[in-house]
């Protein structure tokens, strides 16, 4: 039994639920013979991936859907050995550089001239190029994406490159303006209330509206969530009950206790607690720029208007030190430790006020 | 085989006679024998391949002969003879007594009693031991390691050929089996007194107490210490004498002491552990002048100044042996230029000059503090990590210079105005063995106990990350580490407001105890899991961070039919948070006073840490690899990749950034 998120996702252009301007212009791409590398953007569960194989089956037909998991090995200059897995049609490969650290480089390198050394079989009747998907593009590092760069028109000939990632800020503008961009917007809460309601009734299900609202909003306009947490739902209570609470992920839940004990005590002991609270959460393989953003969320709730902005702007500062930094848990601890500071001088004020 | 050998070294003694060399019995004459010996014969011991050759040639002997009277090591030579000489507290010399006394004395108790020696070297722990030994009447039958195993063969076969076919039964055991035998041996059988010419004979044939000891530890023990483990438990169940095992505790390598015995060893099988501490300085000095005296009563030397015989003391770091070494050396006739030892004044570099190499000039970046350091001969000051970040979280400061007014911040900056530190914290530092950034995520792991406001914590936590960042440049990592450290420790001296000045009063005193560093182990723990999180649900091929984020959370939740055992782990696993809230560290992540951290582990992850989080392609010890390749994902991109074959074997073998 697959999730229903796999389970449900469409697999042509035309069968895409929303966005449909923008899948009509997929098509006419598509359609027009030639095509330029993507640069596909937009936020986590909008639906990148799903276009991305829309558009290759437009391409190809269905042989993009023959799939195989393969490992390729790659030696770096310094005669490491590197294994990476791909997943690939006869038509395209599929992979994400960023499983190797900072040798993904090599990887690209190696890797797009393996593909683009090999020509179609059969051009006439098929595309004259084959594709390469490249998934978390931001995370690669800045070798790879100058790499990257030089690749790309070297071998624009016999293969096309599509990129996919969540922010073009970490993309360097070279390889921006190589691509064509399209963002996939996140869904609203109405096109995902109607996607879950479409998922259930194929499932059988009897989905009420106010429910699918609910967990729409839940999901923070994430799609893959919200047919994660419907599925949940759908296993801890059925017949759907509304005024049950939507389960959450155990990771956000613990992460949000860890919130509440900041804004409740600010002392050094506390900071230890914290501290072995984010290990926790670490070694859970939670990214720490997803504790960050986590934690930031929830400890703006408890603070008054004005600390808001200090509060942000502390945040913006430590998130990006913690993208240039090593130790993860030295920009995480700084935050927290400044969040107590400005917090208890705010309290310490509040209670002055008062007398 | 070593007792044979060393029965054999004593051949090298010129005034020995040669017909000794005969005797290849398998019975090993004791160190305090060799003590006994004349530093001559320590000296020849040493090549005994060239003395042979040196002895029979009558018209060298006796210039040879003086030559070893010069050169005779004072170390050696000024042996204590009593127990009052020892320059060891007296509490500890009676405690090795007292142990001695009840364990050698008696045959009664069923087990032998096991005694763990340890200290830094040069403490006098062998001394102490075989002086005890003697003034007890014990004999001491003493292990150590065979390596010359090819020179003493090579001996025999020089000087007596009929004796070729006792030689050739050499066989080649391992160090482990004959150091296994020697302990199963030594306290059945007694010693032949071959050369001592039964002169202590008085407690010959059963009434004879032996101590056994064991100094050198064969290497490949430390490879595999539960062999070692085994061996002790058979001696203690089996031997009769008591065993005394010395060890050198040193801070750069491995922690030999832990990983052989460990305390739980120790408690089972009643080991006792005394350990030694470096001789103090002023006892040092006591003895260093009179050894002096002694020598210059001989007129062997001139007297040196005091001066030098206290630098001499201060920089041996409590190494009896490498102080009395550094003395002689000083006191030599060519080298007796005293005062050039000292690196204090700049006349020294122009004498250093003049004397040629043997003089490393050093950069005397310590005169103001006016203390002397030894140029040659200083005993490297290499301190326990422990001591280090102890002395930098307990920093001390000392009174501000009133002389220099200049130093003085203007009234609005007041409040970060800090007296003077007693100790550079960069100085301290280098005495620690570890890297900077090590040190760093140690003293990471224990500043916060230290800070009592959240002000001062604010501040601290600013200039660690400050540190983080600047050492996170790989390129310029090596350049910047330094400073990165230094950023963080004076971040945090200088964050604590309790201490501004040399007479403020700690609130929180007290001892807290001392924590490793958990990020290795963090860090090293979320590769390993990302890892096998990919490798388990490769069938989803989903972004690491969505996978985990949200796929498998969710897959705890829903609850789905796993076909594979090593996946429902996983997810209960990952979905698991431990949720005490009260809130304590586990004690084996103390730090101890002498743990030895090796860094190996660390090296390879600071490395996969380079790009953030989730990197590694680790390798997954894929035991199907040729199946799966030919894996098709049938129709679907997103169908469940069933991996049904024996998957659950998969373990994570190999672990490579």
């Amino acid at each position: 039994m697959s999730l229903w998120v796999d389970k449900y996702r469409p697999t042509s252009l035309s069968k895409l639920d929303y966005h449909k301007d923008q899948a009509a212009h997929l098509k006419r791409l598509v359609e027009g013979g030639d095509f330029p590398h993507l640069l596909v953007y937009g936020p986590s569960g909008a639906g990148k991936k799903t276009r991305i194989m829309c558009t290759l089956r437009e391409l190809y037909g269905a042989g993009v859907e023959k799939l195989r998991i393969e490992h390729s090995q790659f030696t770096t200059p310094s005669n490491k050995k590197l294994e990476i897995s791909t997943i690939s049609s006869n038509y395209h490969i599929e992979v994400n550089p960023s499983d190797v650290g900072h040798n993904d480089r090599v990887v690209i390198q190696e890797l797009i001239k393996n593909v683009a050394q090999v020509n179609q079989l059969d051009s006439t009747q098929q595309k004259n190029f084959k594709i390469v998907v490249l998934t978390e593009v931001d995370r690669l590092t800045k070798d790879a994406q100058h790499a990257l760069r030089r690749t790309m028109e070297k071998y624009m000939a016999t293969c096309r490159i599509i990129l996919c990632c969540n922010s073009t800020s970490k993309v360097i503008p070279a390889i921006r303006s190589r691509c064509l961009g399209i963002r996939v917007a996140a869904p609203t809460i109405a096109e995902i209330t109607q996607v879950l309601t479409m998922v259930c009734k194929k499932e059988g299900l009897t989905l009420p509206n106010e429910m699918a609202v609910k967990i729409a909003e839940k999901s923070g306009r994430n799609l893959r969530r919200a047919l994660l947490m419907c599925e949940a739902c759908r296993v801890q209570q059925y017949p759907f009950n509304v005024d049950k609470e939507i389960s959450e992920p155990d990771w956000e839940i613990f992460l949000r206790e860890t919130a509440t004990m900041i804004a409740q005590q600010q002392s050094p002991k506390r900071l230890l607690e914290v501290r072995a609270r984010l290990y926790e959460l670490l070694t859970h393989c939670i990214p720490p720029d997803v504790i960050m953003k986590g934690l930031l969320k929830e400890l703006l709730s408890v603070c008054d208007g004005q600390l808001k902005a200090e509060v942000v702007q502390n945040a913006a500062y430590y998130e990006h030190r913690l993208q240039q930094g090593q130790k993860s848990i030295y920009h995480l601890e700084a935050f927290v430790a400044k969040f107590m500071a400005i917090y208890k001088r705010f309290l310490e004020e509040g209670i002055a006020d008062l007398f | 085989m070593s007792w044979v050998t060393s029965s054999f070294g004593n051949f090298g003694d010129i005034t020995a006679p040669e017909k000794h060399k005969s005797s290849s019995n398998p019975q090993c004459p004791s160190k305090s024998e060799f003590q006994r010996a004349s530093a001559k014969d320590v000296l020849s011991r040493k090549r005994p391949r060239e003395t042979p050759h040196t002895s029979r040639n009558q018209s060298q002997s006796k210039s040879f002969q003086n030559f070893l009277l010069q050169a005779e090591l004072w170390s050696e030579k000024y042996k204590p003879t009593s127990r009052a000489e020892l320059a060891i507290h007296k509490k500890k010399v009676e405690e090795v007594a007292d142990w001695l006394l009840q364990n050698a004395s008696k045959n009664g108790k069923k087990k032998a009693a096991i005694l763990l020696i340890t200290g830094p070297a040069g403490a006098g722990k062998s001394v102490c031991l075989h002086l005890l030994c003697k003034e007890l009447g014990l004999s001491v039958q003493e292990w150590s390691n065979n390596s010359e195993l090819a020179a003493d063969q090579y001996i025999t076969e020089d000087f007596n050929r009929s004796e070729r076919s006792t030689v050739d039964t050499y066989s080649s055991q391992s160090q482990s089996a004959l150091f296994h035998n020697f302990l199963l041996r030594a306290n059945k059988y007694q010693k032949l007194d071959i050369m001592t010419s039964s002169v202590d004979s008085n407690q010959n044939s059963g009434q004879l107490n032996t101590v056994i000891v064991v100094k050198d530890i064969p290497n490949n023990f430390l490879r595999d210490p539960t062999q070692f483990h085994t061996i002790l438990s058979k001696y203690q169940s089996t031997g009769r004498s008591p065993l005394v095992i010395i060890m050198t505790e040193s801070n750069n390598s491995s922690s030999n002491i832990q990983k052989l015995f460990p305390k739980d060893l120790q408690h089972q099988l009643c080991i006792t552990n005394i350990s030694f501490n470096p001789v103090a300085p002023t006892i040092l000095s006591k003895v260093l002048t009179k050894v002096i005296n002694k020598e210059v009563l001989q007129g062997l030397i001139k007297q040196p100044s005091a001066s030098v015989i206290e630098t001499i003391a201060m920089s041996s770091a409590g190494d009896m042996r490498s102080a009395l070494n550094a003395l002689q050396f000083a006191c030599k006739l060519d080298t007796s230029d005293l005062a050039s030892f000292c690196c204090s004044t700049s006349t020294s570099k122009k004498k250093s000059s003049s004397t040629g190499t043997k003089f490393k000039s050093k950069t005397s970046k310590q005169t103001d503090d006016k203390l002397n350091v030894l140029v040659i001969g200083a005993k490297d000051k290499s301190v326990f990590l422990f001591h280090t970040i102890g002395k930098v979280l307990y920093f001390k400061r000392t009174e501000a210079n009133p002389s220099e007014p200049n130093l003085r911040l203007p009234s609005h900056l007041k409040i970060h105005e800090r007296d003077p530190l007693s100790l550079h914290p960069e100085e301290i530092v280098s005495h620690t063995h570890v890297s900077a950034d090590y040190f760093n995520s140690f003293l990471h792991e224990n500043y916060v106990d230290f800070l009592t406001t959240v002000e001062d914590l604010e501040r601290a936590t600013q200039y660690f990350s400050d540190a983080d960042y600047l050492s996170a440049l790989w390129t310029a990592k090596e350049e910047l580490q330094d400073y990165s450290l230094s950023i963080a420790i004076r971040g945090y001296i200088h964050s604590n407001t309790d201490f501004c000045h040399h007479d403020s009063i700690r609130k929180n005193q007290g001892w807290k105890p001392l924590h490793k560093s958990h990020w290795f182990h963090v860090s090293k723990q979320t590769c390993d899991n990302l890892a096998s999180a990919r490798h388990l649900f490769r069938g989803y091929h989903w972004e690491p961070e969505v996978l985990c984020t949200e796929i498998i959370p969710y897959i705890g939740l829903t609850n789905p039919t796993l076909h594979d055992p090593g996946q429902i782990r996983f997810v209960q696993e990952m979905t698991q948070f431990i949720r005490s809230n009260s809130f304590s560290r586990p004690r084996q992540e103390r730090l101890n006073e002498n743990d030895v951290i090796t860094e190996e582990d660390h090296f390879e992850e600071s490395d996969a840490l380079e790009s953030q989080f989730p990197v590694l392609g680790s390798k997954t010890g894929v035991d199907g690899a040729s199946l799966e390749d030919e894996d098709t994902v049938s129709s679907s991109q997103a169908s469940v990749q069933k991996q049904q074959q024996d998957e659950e074997e998969l373990i994570i073998e190999e672990f490579e950034d």
